[in-house]
């Protein structure tokens, strides 16, 4: 596992050197960047979604906003791969969100769900440091309690504040945050090699 | 300094980074954040942490004309600042891009000439580094240890040998010696009280020249360094228990 964490740290430089690229308005740059990130991306925003169309539209939305803001990346607030990823999160609960609003989840079409099923492709190609990640992260999600699984997937997969959340296990709003901050202390614990 | 912001607050890190919070209570929490150590390294590891959760959704292949779209995008976008000039004014911006890119493009291969040429002088001042405390070994060992002088026998080849004292090393510095014959090697010997010990068989550089660190067979007490000689032979290769009749060297203390 620590040499994994240790790939996947040299896999973030890699993707540091084809941001400064992508900073200099280079094309070829971004284009290996989607390669790197676009299925992460993809799968976190269809995750959310349910909707592969909707997902499609936020991974373009994400790679657009690198492509006009990958200056803006601060190498110390984080790594690029969880900084993609939390701007793919925002992107598709903003959606999810007026979605919501505007109940159109339904339209989701025959076409597109029969393109999800076919994509699901099981890890088949995705690179190891990924699957490695992947199961270290799904490991520590299932050490959690129930109560403490259930409000990290409330608050990150489906865009539920801490008042909505506790509004809708019946909890009291300091529960649900101390809950929160403990399953987040939790898994930085588990997977430290990954965090600094 | 230990952190004294109220748990509460505290709690609210994970909403912040989550995007839940705006206005005062997003900036209290990020000026706080800002300030202290503690709290600044729970942030990232947050942040690291909400990233890698991502993993954990089914993994899918994103539709291939994905990119395709994406990249249209993106030249369409680079372009339709030009779009609402005068022609001849977009034309003159267009070459200048152009021309920009291609100087972008030298400066990017310059910086990279750099970047490599960098990363070959810091490997060399780390060998240069490497070298020195090596030396500053060997001159602490001369100093505080005993020197032989060896003498070429037929031959005429020197070397001087240092004994460490304090670490029970020996380093050899050997100049002169003749070019190894095919099937042969040179071989170092300590004799005490008359009697040889082999120790490491060695070849020579184009100059005749070797530098060898070893340790004596046998511990032996500083105060009976006088009984100590060292010698060096050609013996066949592998090296021999005892020394032929091919002296090369010999010195003692």
């Amino acid at each position: 596992m620590k040499g994994c964490a240790a790939d996947w740290k040299m896999s973030e430089q890699v993707g540091r050197k084809l941001l400064h690229r992508i900073a200099r308005r280079d094309e070829a740059a971004l284009g290996e960047f989607y390669d790197r990130y676009a299925k992460l991306v993809y799968s976190l925003a269809l995750n959310i979604l349910n909707s592969p169309l909707d997902a499609e539209e936020v991974t373009i939305d994400v790679f657009l906003q690198i492509w006009r803001q990958a200056e803006r990346y601060d190498t110390e607030r984080g790594s690029i791969t969880a900084w993609v990823l939390n701007i793919a999160r925002s992107r598709a609960i903003d959606r999810r969100r007026a979605l919501d609003s505007r109940q159109a989840v339904s339209e989701t079409n025959i076409e597109h769900i029969t393109r999800y099923i076919s994509s699901v492709d099981g890890d088949q190609d995705s690179n190891l440091q990924v699957k490695e990640a992947r199961t270290a992260i799904e490991t520590a999600l299932a050490e959690l309690d129930d109560k403490q699984r259930r409000v990290i997937e409330l608050a990150y997969f489906k865009g539920l504040s801490q008042s909505e959340i506790a509004k809708l296990l019946g909890e009291p709003l300091g529960t649900v945050k101390t809950r929160t901050r403990a399953a987040m202390q939790f898994l930085r614990e588990r997977l430290k090699q990954y965090c600094r | 300094m230990k952190c004294d912001f109220p748990e509460d607050k505290k709690e609210s890190i994970v909403a912040l980074l989550l995007g839940e919070l705006s206005g005062e209570s997003a900036e209290e929490i990020r000026k706080h954040v800002a300030e202290c150590k503690e709290c600044s390294q729970e942030a990232r590891e947050t942040f690291e942490i909400l990233g890698l959760l991502a993993l954990s959704s089914p993994l899918l292949t994103p539709p291939p004309e994905l990119k395709t779209s994406l990249m249209k995008r993106i030249k369409e976008e680079r372009y339709a600042r030009f779009s609402s000039l005068p022609w001849q004014v977009a034309a003159a911006l267009l070459l200048v891009a152009a021309i920009e890119g291609y100087y972008i493009s030298k400066l990017e291969h310059q910086l990279n000439n750099i970047s490599d040429r960098l990363a070959a002088a810091n490997l060399e001042k780390q060998s240069i580094k490497q070298q020195m405390l090596k030396y500053e070994q060997q001159i602490a060992a001369m100093r505080s240890g005993k020197l032989i002088v060896m003498l070429g026998k037929q031959v005429k080849a020197s070397g001087r040998a240092f004994w460490d004292t304090k670490s029970g090393n020996w380093i050899f510095y050997i100049e002169d010696l003749p070019p190894v014959p095919a099937g042969k090697t040179y071989q170092l010997w300590f004799i005490i009280d008359g009697k040889p010990i082999g120790s490491s068989t060695f070849k020579t550089d184009e100059k005749g020249r070797a530098e060898l660190e070893v340790k004596m067979p046998v511990e032996i007490e500083v105060n009976k360094a006088e009984k100590v000689a060292t010698a060096v032979s050609l013996e066949p290769e592998g090296g021999s228990t005892q020394p032929s009749n091919e002296i090369y060297l010999i010195g003692g203390i």
